[in-house]
């Protein structure tokens, strides 16, 4: 056993990341091919939600303006300044950061429920100008031939090829993320969600941590959207409702807050699942909202702590029956806060 | 030499005077007390002199300079550490991520690197850890760096926090009631731990009930009773001292 | 001087309807420690409620009304007994999640089920203006200012003279000293989610005739109300009915004296200005840490 467990423990990561990169292989059909591209982009998209509520906790309603933006941003540099696509990509992200820095200024100092709340405001007024600045955004029609991206001469245009681009990105982005929370600053933001008190009795200055939270979580949401962009190659207001705020959240959630495997799968999952229950329609939203409050209540860890505790009896870190004590000492955590 | 002041301070919540125009001194190298009967305004004092609150009346010195006005982690960069009377640790952290967000003043890596894992992180990392580690040895918490801080024990949830204190070794350590919910053994343990830490280098100065440890290890006492200061003095002072007596035995009739 | 008038009048009485939603929100963050996103979708029922007792089921207003609200109070206490009871002394985060979750449930259930076109509601109070001093007025504006400060009336005399009004004050006020002195928590919760729901659905009932019934109006008016909430200082029931009643007087004037496109903006922009300048609202109490 212990053998099997010191296999587990070199090879999990390899046998993933081959998973990872034959999946264009796997799914022959270029339709879900496709889905599964925007699976992963999403699943970049719950990472940086993750990176702000999961680690910092703050709570940020309208999270998929960031992502408009950064789609837009992307979009507008291209087509009508015929800028460079991996100009467009960067310059998504540091857009996206600056507007959530001016909107952080006057936030951060509050609870953070005045924060969840200026997000909403922001997502809603961000998707009005999306509909209403015809002269840049295009309004309703949105902008329409958003190149494809060329690496060396070769189109990345075919799905399975800009699967690696995806893949790319979210790998650094896991990488960038796993680093950040091992790191000083990374456990600034969670002394921070875990009692801000006791964070600031460490000489922690809450309000510019939960900025640099916020910067770095709104940059890989804007890189996030102009990866979205790109891929598609249309970008229009429809894409950024408040509805789809709602699915990043239940992403987050379901996959598992503050868990980097659930992000992942969280993403994937959700935006995989619809595609196989498109009978149900409309019904995916009502769906997506009695699982949000289930999960919440009954299993707050969601499929991250799931994959955790799998991932901990192949491995051989945890014996079995720690999960459940896992899960009581959550409720005693929260029982006190 | 006085390392840490305060003049005149007070504070009122509403109509209710919780601290009010109290003169408190502490020597640099020594090891004071801060006593009194229950809601005679101790931890309200803490606060102000840590910044969680800012004094309606009255200013914090502390290294000769005014710090009335600094934030609360502004004081904690300039070497004021504290812990609290109902143990404020991070729960759902490791003890090693607990004491490391204590080196938090002394380490100064940026995010960037921190994402990128270049070299200066990762040999802040590594010096940090160390640092930890250290500490917990003498804490006697080493056997524990993995376990999340909210699952240890009562006992050692207080080593944590006096550990998360301490790491960066500060100038005052301030310490709210470190012998509550200790047992007879565990006390002799915690005052020796303190004189050790005095004799680090490190100012102490604590609130505290349980009378011998005061009496013991303190070199000066200050009394509150109903937000104001009624006596100050080493321990026979305090002992003799009517008006002292009086606030306790009066406590005591009640 | 007549226009500025006309327009204080149109604004005071949209402005009652926000202050009755702002309310809502108030009651819930004070008892619950947590903004309940969900509030403006208790709007939303609030208008199917009626759409569904007075124009589908064909009962006459006077019954129509009584059985809406009942609907609304039913649906409030399902809500809080399957999704916000379990998590009564769950963490801030996991509240607030599941407040949202909520939301997107019974917005989208709604949408599901009616479909996301607008249904029109006929005019409750009769169209035909009254002339009083040069000024038209329409009944609809007298009605919801009298409906909405009477509700805000009951609520105080509800909150201050009965002994459920003043446990709930308590539980509000502390709610671990109020289990231990003996007082029943979850009755009051459950009840103040029922009173939340029911003045939530009263200003869906209200403004039903003015706007379409529709299911997005809860995010509307959700965030309408939350503004007037958040102005009036977000711990407060009379400071909310003030805040929503001068975030309706300015959408009023901004609307006539600027254009109707600046009314859609103005509470965004209240929010905003409110958050950097006032957070403590204008009548709410700024928060004491507890260390």
């Amino acid at each position: 056993m212990k053998t099997f467990h010191k296999i587990y423990r070199v090879s999990r990561i390899w046998i993933l990341l081959l998973f990872a990169l034959t999946l264009p292989y796997w799914i022959p059909n270029n339709y879900y091919l496709q889905v599964a591209n925007l699976g992963m982009i999403f699943a970049i998209l719950t990472l940086s939600l993750n990176i702000l509520a999961g680690y910092t906790g703050l709570f940020s309603v309208g999270f998929i303006a960031f992502y408009g933006i950064g789609a837009y941003t992307s979009a507008i540099v291209v087509t009508r300044l015929g800028w460079s696509v991996w100009v467009g990509f960067l310059l998504a992200g540091v857009v996206s950061s600056l507007f959530s820095f001016l909107l952080g200024l006057p936030t951060m100092r509050l609870r953070g429920m005045y924060f969840a709340v200026a997000t909403l405001a922001f997502g809603e007024i961000t998707y009005q100008v999306f509909l209403n600045w015809t002269s840049i955004t295009g309004g309703t029609k949105g902008i329409k031939g958003v190149p494809s991206p060329e690496f060396f001469g070769i189109s990345l245009r075919p799905y399975s090829k800009y699967f690696y681009l995806i893949l790319i990105v979210l790998v650094i982005v896991i990488l960038l993320t796993r680093n950040l929370i091992n790191s000083r600053t990374g456990r600034a933001m969670l002394a921070i969600r875990e009692n801000d008190i006791a964070a600031e009795a460490m000489g922690v200055d809450v309000p510019k941590f939960k900025m640099i939270a916020f910067l770095i979580a709104t940059f890989f949401a804007g890189v996030a959207g102009a990866l979205y962009g790109h891929e598609v190659r249309y970008v229009s207001p429809e894409s950024f409702v408040n509805a789809e705020s709602a699915a990043v959240l239940a992403m987050m959630v379901v996959g598992g807050i503050g868990s980097i495997p659930g992000s992942i799968l969280g993403g994937f999952v959700l935006t995989m699942l619809p595609e196989y229950l498109r009978f149900l329609g409309n019904i995916r939203l009502v769906i997506y909202g009695a699982a949000i409050v289930a999960i919440i209540i009954f299993a707050p860890k969601g499929l991250g702590g799931l994959i955790e505790w799998i991932d901990g009896l192949l491995s051989g870190t945890i014996k079995r029956g720690t999960h459940k004590k896992i899960t009581e000492k959550v409720e005693d955590k929260n029982g006190h806060s | 030499m006085v390392i840490l002041e305060t003049k005149g301070i007070g504070i009122h919540f509403g109509g209710l005077k919780a601290v009010s125009n109290v003169d408190f001194s502490v020597e640099e190298g020594s090891i004071s007390a801060i006593i009194g009967p229950n809601g005679a305004g101790k931890t309200t004092l803490f606060n102000l002199i840590a910044g969680f609150y800012t004094p309606t009346e009255g200013t914090v010195h502390f290294k000769g300079k005014d710090i009335t006005k600094m934030k609360t982690f502004e004081r904690t960069y300039m070497g004021l550490a504290r812990t609290f009377q109902n143990i404020n640790l991070f729960r759902e952290l490791s003890v090693m991520d607990n004491v490391l967000l204590g080196l938090h003043t002394k380490t100064k890596c940026d995010p960037i690197s921190s994402m990128l894992n270049l070299p200066n992180k990762l040999k802040e990392e590594r010096e940090s850890r160390k640092k930890v580690m250290e500490t917990l040895e003498f804490l006697n918490l080493d056997h524990y760096v993995n376990e999340k801080a909210g699952s240890l024990a009562y006992g050692l949830q207080k080593n944590l926090e006096i550990a998360r204190a301490i790491v960066s070794h500060p100038t005052v350590l301030l310490l709210d009631e470190p012998a509550s919910g200790l047992n007879t053994n565990d006390l002799e343990t915690l005052s020796q731990g303190i004189v050790t830490i005095r004799n680090s280098g490190i100012t102490v100065v604590l609130i505290e009930h349980k009378m011998d440890v005061v009496m013991s290890i303190s070199d000066k006492i200050a009394v509150l009773n109903f937000g104001e200061k009624i006596a100050d003095g080493d321990p026979g002072e305090i002992c003799s001292n009517p008006e002292v007596i009086d606030a306790y035995l009066g406590k005591d009739e009640e | 001087m007549n226009f500025f008038l006309q327009q204080l009048i149109q604004g005071i009485s949209m402005g009652a309807l926000y202050g009755l939603i702002a309310i809502g929100y108030v009651l819930i963050y004070n008892a619950w420690g947590v903004l309940n996103f969900a509030q403006g979708d208790m709007v939303m029922i609030g208008a199917f409620a009626i759409l569904i007792a007075h124009v589908f089921m064909g009962l006459p207003l006077l019954i129509a009304f009584p059985v809406a609200i009942l609907m609304c109070c039913i649906i409030g206490f399902l809500v809080e007994i399957s999704a916000f009871r379990p998590l009564i002394d769950a963490n801030n985060t996991r509240r607030l999640i599941a407040t949202i979750g909520v939301g997107i449930f019974l917005r989208n259930l709604i949408r599901v089920v009616f479909g996301a076109d607008p249904y029109p509601f006929p005019s409750v109070f009769g169209n035909t203006a009254v002339e009083i001093g040069g000024l038209t007025i329409i009944p609809q504006n007298i009605w919801n200012t009298v409906i909405g400060f009477g509700l805000v009336l009951l609520l105080s005399i509800f909150l201050k003279q009965t002994v459920i009004g003043k446990s709930m004050r308590a539980t509000a006020q502390d709610r671990e000293a109020a289990r231990l002195m003996g007082i029943n928590v979850k009755r009051n919760m459950s009840i103040t989610f029922i009173i939340s729901s029911a003045l939530g659905g009263f200003a869906g009932m209200l403004i039903s005739p003015v706007f379409f019934v529709i299911p997005t109006l809860g995010t509307l008016m959700g965030n309408k109300g939350f503004a007037g909430a958040l102005l009036g200082g977000i711990t407060s029931n009379p400071g909310s009915m003030i805040g929503g009643i001068s975030l309706g007087v300015l959408e009023s004037f901004g609307a006539g004296y600027f254009s109707s496109s600046v009314q859609a903006s103005i509470s965004f922009g209240v929010l905003f200005l409110v958050l950097i300048f006032l957070p403590a609202g204008l009548l709410g109490k700024k928060e004491s840490r507890k260390v």
